[in-house]
C-alpha cells in the first residue's frame, strides 16, 4: 500500500511512525468491534424456539411476481395484518420469485418440501398457465389452503367509443368477426375474460392483441391502438380519468364502487368472472398445516389494516376455505377447459431472424478484420496487453475464477453463506497478494466484516433467504 | 399534496439527503478507483434498494450515477488512468497539467466544469422530458418499434469503430433476451430444456457479469501494474470567479453537446466528451495547447461527460428508453419497483419523476462539495490494494445476482456472462450495444407483434404511419451514410472505449 509519504524529514520521523502504529491498532480495534456487533445482530433472535408445535420455523410466502405488483402488494398487506395482530408465533417472510408468467415461482413451490413452511400466493394464472400450455400442471399439483379477496373485472372502451353496451359490442364482433381489437395479456386472466365473452355470445370473435399490463392497455386504448380491453375494478378506478369507460361489470351483482356500470348478466350475456388471490401449499402438506394457515389468514382478513387497504383497492374481503374453496377452483377449471386450448397467434419468428442477422454480422466482422489486418499489419495493439498463456497473472486469474466457481458450488450444495464467504475471501486475497503473510490479518477481518455484514443486511433488513 | 411537493418532501427529508450524500460520495469513490465503474456499483447496489420504496431507491441510484461520472476526473488527472471510461479525454490535458506542477488547478477546473455540465443538462431534463413524454403517448406499437430500431441502429453505427462488431454485439444482446416466456405470445421458447430458463436471462446477473466480473478479470490480469500518483499539495480547489467567467462559453457549449449526445439512445458519456473536446479544439484560439495541458480541453471533456447524464435521463423518464448502460440499470430498477417505464410514467407517478429530477439537481451540488472538500482523501482511497478489494467485489457479484431471484441459477448466469464479456472485449467487440440490444430487443419484438396482431398481419402501417416512417428513414440514413463516408475515406469522429 502506498501510504502518503511522510518520509523526508528526519526530525519527528519516529513520532510519525508511532502515530501511524497507534492509528493502525485503533483501526483494527474498531473493525473487530464492528465485526462483533454485526455477528450479534445477524445471529440474534434466530435461535429457533422449536417446541414441536407447528409452526416452529419462519414461514416463507413465495410471491411469483416482482415487488410492487398487485399480488406482491396484496401479500404485503396480509403480512402486515398478520404481524400487527401477532397471529403467527414465527416470522412470516415474503420472497419474490418473479418471471415466466408466474411459472418460476409456482414451480419452486410445487417442488418444495411439503412440510408446511413454503406457501404460494397465486391467483387464476395458476389455472390459465396450464390451459394456455405454458406448464403441464395446474391447481391439482398443489394443496389448496384458502382464497382471500376478490377483485371484480370490467370490460372497458374509450370514452368516445361507438360502443355503448356490451351487447352492441358483441353484436359487431359477430357481424364482422376478427375486426374489433381486444387488448389482453395472452394466456392470462384478461385473455380468458374475452374468450368467455366470445363463448357466451355465439359467433362473436375478437381480434386479440398482446397489450401488456394495465398501464400499457390504457395508453393503447386512449391512443386508439385497441378498441376494447378488460381491467380489474381497482385498475379501472385508477385509470378512469384518462378517458376510458366501462360497458360491463363481470360480477353477479353491480359493484359498490361502480354503481353506474351494469353487469354482463343484466345485458343478457352469461359471463361472471373475477380474480381472486389463492393460497397454496405443495401437494402432500399435512391437512393440519393448511387448516392452521387458513385460520390465520381468515383472522388476518378481519384486521383493521387489511380491511382499510382492501377498501382502498376496491377489493371484496371474501374468504373461502376447505371444500367450498375446492369446489370454487373446480368450477374455474371447468370454465377454462370449456374455453379450451387456443391457437397460437400468428407472429413472425423473431429469434430465427435475429439468428440469421447474427451470422451475417459474424461473417462481416471476419471479412472486415481480415482486410484491416492486411492493411495495417504493423499497427500496434492498443487494447488489453496480451498476456502470455502461462504467466503468473494468467494463472492467478484462472485460480481466482476456479475459487469463485467452487464458492458458488459450495453454496448451491448447502454450505451456509457465512462459512463459504469466510473461506473464500481470505483464499482469494491470499492468491492475489501472492501469499503475503502481512495481509492475512486484514483479509480475515475483511471476510468477517463482509460475511456478517451481508448476512445482516440481507436477512434482517432486506429479508431474502441466503443459501 | 401535489406531486412536486411530494418529491420535495422526499428529497428534503433526512433519509433523502443522507441517501444523496451516500450515493454521491460512493459514486465518486468508485468512479475514482480505476477498474471499478459506475455501471458495476449501481448494478451491485440495485438488489439493496429492493426493500426501499421506489422514490428512495431512485434517489440513491441517480446520485451514484452523478458521482460515478464525476469521480473519474480524479484518477484521470493524477494517475493518467480514466477512473471511468467517460473521463478518457480528461487524461489528455489533466495529467500534463498536473505533471507540470498544477494538479490543484487541473482538479479545480474539472470540478467546476462537471458542476456546470450537470446543471445545464438538468435544465434540459426538466424542460424537455414532459413534452417528449406527451408526444410519445401518441405512439402506437408501430411507432415504438421504429423508434427502438432507430435507437439500435444509432448505437451500432455511431457507437464504435467497427459497424459489424457493434451490430454483432447488439444482435447477440437481442438473442440473449429471447429465451423464456415470449412477451408477444406468452409461449415458452428457447429454454434448451432448462426449466430455470423459463423466466429468461435476467438483466441484473447479465449486467453484473458483463461489467463487474469481466472488469475484475481484467484487473487481476494487470494487478502487478502500479502507477505513481501525483500528490496534491495544499492548492486551492474552489474554482475562482475569474475561471467561471473565462470558461463560461466553452462550458455552456460543451454541456449542450453533452446533453444532446446523452439524449441519443445508446451513446454513452465517453462519446459526449470526445465530441465536446474536438469542438472546443476547433473553436479554440490556442488549439496547439490541446493534449499538453490545455484548460479548455479539461473543461470541455468534464462538462460534456457530466452533461450526458442529464441528457440520457430524458428518454428514460419520457419514453422508457435507456440512453446508456447505467440508464438500462435504472430502467431495471423501475421495473423492480413495479413501475412501468414509458410515456405514462409521467401520468402515473409524476412524483417519482420529479424526485429523479430533483435528485439530479441536488446531487450535483453534493458532488461539487465533496470534490472540493475531500478530493485528497478520495485520491488516497484509490490506492487500496486490489488483493483486498477484488475478493470482496466477487462476493458482492455473487450475492447481488442471487438476491434478486433467490436462486443459484442467476449466479451461474452471472459467471458465464463475466467470461463472455471478457472474451468480447478481447475481441474488440463493444459491450454497450449488447446491453441496449438486450434491453430494447424484447421491447421491439413486443411492439412489432402487438402491431401485427392489431393490423391483422399487415406490415403496411410501419411505413404508412408518418411518425413510424420518419423513424425508419432516420435509421436507414444513420446506417448507410457513415458507411459511405467511411468508404470514401472521410474522417469521422470515432471514440475508443478502453
Amino acid at each position: 500500500m502506498h501510504l502518503p509519504s511522510h518520509s523526508g524529514k528526519c526530525t519527528g520521523f519516529c513520532d510519525v511512525a508511532i502515530e501511524v502504529k497507534m492509528k493502525q491498532i485503533f483501526g483494527h480495534l474498531l473493525v473487530w468491534g464492528a465485526i462483533v456487533a454485526l455477528m450479534v445482530a445477524s445471529l440474534g433472535g434466530d435461535s429457533g424456539s422449536d417446541g414441536g408445535a407447528y409452526p416452529a420455523r419462519p414461514i416463507k410466502l413465495v410471491v411469483p411476481f416482482g415487488p410492487g405488483g398487485g399480488s406482491d402488494t396484496f401479500g404485503r398487506i396480509i403480512k402486515r395484518g398478520i404481524d400487527e395482530a401477532g397471529l403467527l408465533s414465527q416470522p412470516f417472510v415474503i420472497i419474490n420469485r418473479p418471471g415466466g408468467s408466474a411459472t418460476i415461482g409456482s414451480r419452486y413451490v410445487r417442488d418444495a418440501k411439503p412440510d408446511g413452511y413454503t406457501l404460494l400466493l397465486l391467483h387464476d394464472a395458476i389455472i390459465t398457465a396450464k390451459y394456455s400450455g405454458k406448464v403441464n400442471y395446474g391447481p391439482e399439483a398443489f394443496e389448496p389452503v384458502a382464497s382471500t379477496g376478490e377483485i371484480g373485472m370490467v370490460i372497458v372502451v374509450k370514452d368516445s367509443s361507438r360502443f355503448e353496451t356490451l351487447t352492441q359490442l358483441l353484436e359487431e364482433c359477430k357481424e364482422k368477426p376478427d375486426t374489433v381489437t381486444n387488448g389482453v395479456n395472452l394466456g392470462a386472466p384478461t385473455h380468458f375474460a374475452g374468450l368467455q365473452l366470445e363463448q357466451a355470445f355465439e359467433g362473436s370473435k375478437f381480434r386479440f392483441t398482446q397489450s401488456g399490463d394495465g398501464a400499457d392497455r390504457v395508453q393503447k386504448l386512449v391512443g386508439d391502438h385497441i378498441e376494447v380491453s378488460s381491467f380489474s375494478v381497482s385498475e379501472y378506478v385508477g385509470f378512469k380519468s384518462q378517458g376510458i369507460r366501462a360497458v360491463a361489470y363481470l360480477g353477479e351483482e353491480r359493484c359498490d364502487a361502480l354503481p353506474e356500470v351494469p353487469t354482463a348478466l343484466e345485458q343478457g350475456i352469461d359471463v361472471v368472472d373475477s380474480n381472486r388471490h389463492y393460497w397454496w401449499f405443495p401437494k402432500g402438506t399435512p391437512k393440519e398445516c393448511s387448516e392452521y394457515i387458513a385460520g390465520v389468514l381468515k383472522k388476518a382478513m378481519q384486521t383493521e389494516h387489511v380491511r382499510e387497504r382492501l377498501a382502498e383497492l376496491k377489493m371484496e374481503p371474501n374468504f373461502l376455505q376447505g371444500q367450498e374453496f375446492a369446489d370454487y377452483i373446480d368450477n374455474q377449471v371447468a370454465g377454462a377447459q370449456k374455453v379450451g386450448e387456443q391457437k397460437k397467434p400468428d407472429v413472425p419468428d423473431i429469434p430465427t431472424g435475429v439468428g440469421w442477422v447474427l451470422v451475417a454480422c459474424v461473417v462481416a466482422m471476419i471479412v472486415e478484420r481480415r482486410r484491416s489486418a492486411n492493411v495495417d499489419a504493423k499497427a500496434p495493439e492498443t487494447s488489453v496487453p496480451e498476456v502470455s498463456k502461462a504467466s503468473p497473472a494468467t494463472m492467478r486469474t484462472v485460480g481466482l475464477l476456479a475459487a469463485t466457481a467452487a464458492y458458488v458450488f459450495a453454496m448451491q450444495y448447502g454450505v451456509p453463506f457465512v462459512w463459504a464467504t469466510l473461506a473464500f475471501i481470505p483464499c482469494g486475497g491470499f492468491l492475489l497478494s501472492q501469499h503475503k503473510r502481512s495481509h492475512a490479518l486484514v483479509l480475515v477481518e475483511t471476510s468477517l466484516l463482509v460475511a456478517f455484514g451481508v448476512q445482516f443486511v440481507l436477512t434482517k433488513i432486506v429479508v431474502t433467504d441466503l443459501p | 399534496m401535489t406531486p412536486t411537493e411530494q418529491a420535495i418532501a422526499l428529497l428534503t427529508a433526512p433519509t433523502g439527503l443522507v441517501l444523496i450524500a451516500i450515493g454521491t460520495s460512493l459514486g465518486i469513490t468508485v468512479g475514482a478507483i480505476p477498474g471499478l465503474t459506475g455501471a458495476m456499483v449501481i448494478a451491485l447496489t440495485l438488489p439493496l434498494t429492493y426493500s426501499m420504496d421506489a422514490g428512495n431507491a431512485m434517489i440513491l441510484l441517480v446520485s451514484m450515477y452523478v458521482g460515478s461520472i464525476s469521480g473519474g476526473l480524479i484518477t484521470a488527472t493524477l494517475l493518467r488512468m480514466p477512473g471511468t471510461p467517460a473521463s478518457v479525454m480528461t487524461t489528455l490535458d489533466g495529467y500534463p497539467m498536473a505533471k507540470a506542477g498544477n494538479p490543484g488547478r487541473a482538479l479545480s477546473l474539472s470540478i467546476m466544469a462537471s458542476f456546470a455540465g450537470g446543471l445545464v443538462s438538468w435544465l434540459f431534463l426538466i424542460l424537455l422530458s414532459e413534452p417528449m413524454a406527451e408526444l410519445s403517448t401518441k405512439f402506437g406499437p408501430f411507432e415504438f418499434f421504429s423508434l427502438v430500431m432507430m435507437a439500435l441502429v444509432l448505437i451500432a453505427s455511431v457507437g464504435g469503430k467497427s459497424l459489424s462488431a457493434a451490430m454483432f454485439s447488439g444482435m447477440f444482446g437481442i438473442l440473449c433476451a429471447m429465451p423464456g416466456v415470449a412477451e408477444a405470445t406468452g409461449e415458452v421458447r428457447m429454454t434448451l430444456g432448462f426449466e430455470d430458463l423459463n423466466g429468461g436471462l435476467k438483466l441484473l446477473p447479465v449486467l453484473i457479469g458483463l461489467f463487474a466480473l469481466s472488469q475484475v478479470i481484467n484487473d487481476v490480469l494487470r494487478i502487478d501494474n502500479s502507477v505513481e500518483q501525483i500528490p496534491i499539495s495544499n492548492q486551492k480547489l474552489f474554482p475562482a470567479l475569474a475561471d467561471w467567467k473565462t470558461h463560461a462559453v466553452n462550458m455552456l457549449r460543451s454541456s449542450v453537446i453533452g446533453t444532446w449526445i446523452g439524449i441519443l439512445p445508446g451513446i454513452g458519456a465517453n462519446i459526449g466528451s470526445v465530441a465536446a473536446y474536438s469542438t472546443a479544439r476547433t473553436f479554440s484560439k490556442t488549439p496547439e495547447k490541446f493534449g499538453h495541458g490545455s484548460e479548455e480541453g479539461i473543461v470541455a471533456s468534464e462538462a460534456a461527460n457530466n452533461a450526458t447524464v442529464g441528457g440520457a435521463l430524458i428518454p428514460l423518464v419520457a419514453m422508457g428508453i435507456p440512453g446508456s448502460v447505467i440508464d438500462a440499470i435504472l430502467l431495471g430498477a423501475l421495473v423492480l419497483h413495479g413501475l412501468q417505464p414509458g410515456p405514462l410514467l409521467f401520468k402515473q407517478s409524476p412524483s417519482l419523476i420529479y424526485t429523479i429530477m430533483g435528485t439530479y439537481f441536488i446531487a450535483n451540488f453534493f458532488m461539487f462539495g465533496f470534490l472540493v472538500l475531500a478530493v485528497r482523501q478520495i485520491a488516497r482511497l484509490t490506492d487500496v490494494p486490489r488483493a483486498f478489494l477484488i475478493p470482496v467485489i466477487l462476493t458482492f457479484c455473487v450475492v447481488g445476482s442471487y438476491a434478486l431471484g433467490n436462486r443459484m441459477f442467476d449466479v451461474w448466469v452471472m459467471l458465464i456472462f463475466g467470461l463472455v464479456g471478457f472474451r468480447m472485449e478481447k475481441l474488440r467487440i463493444p459491450l454497450a450495444p449488447f446491453v441496449i440490444g438486450f434491453v430494447l430487443g424484447p421491447v421491439a419484438e413486443k411492439n412489432l407483434c402487438a402491431g401485427l396482431m392489431a393490423s391483422g398481419g399487415s406490415y403496411l402501417p410501419l411505413v404508412a404511419r408518418p411518425m413510424s416512417a420518419v423513424f425508419l428513414v432516420i435509421s436507414f440514413v444513420l446506417l448507410v451514410v457513415p458507411q459511405i463516408q467511411r468508404r470514401r475515406g472521410a474522417k469521422i469522429p470515432t471514440a475508443t472505449t478502453s
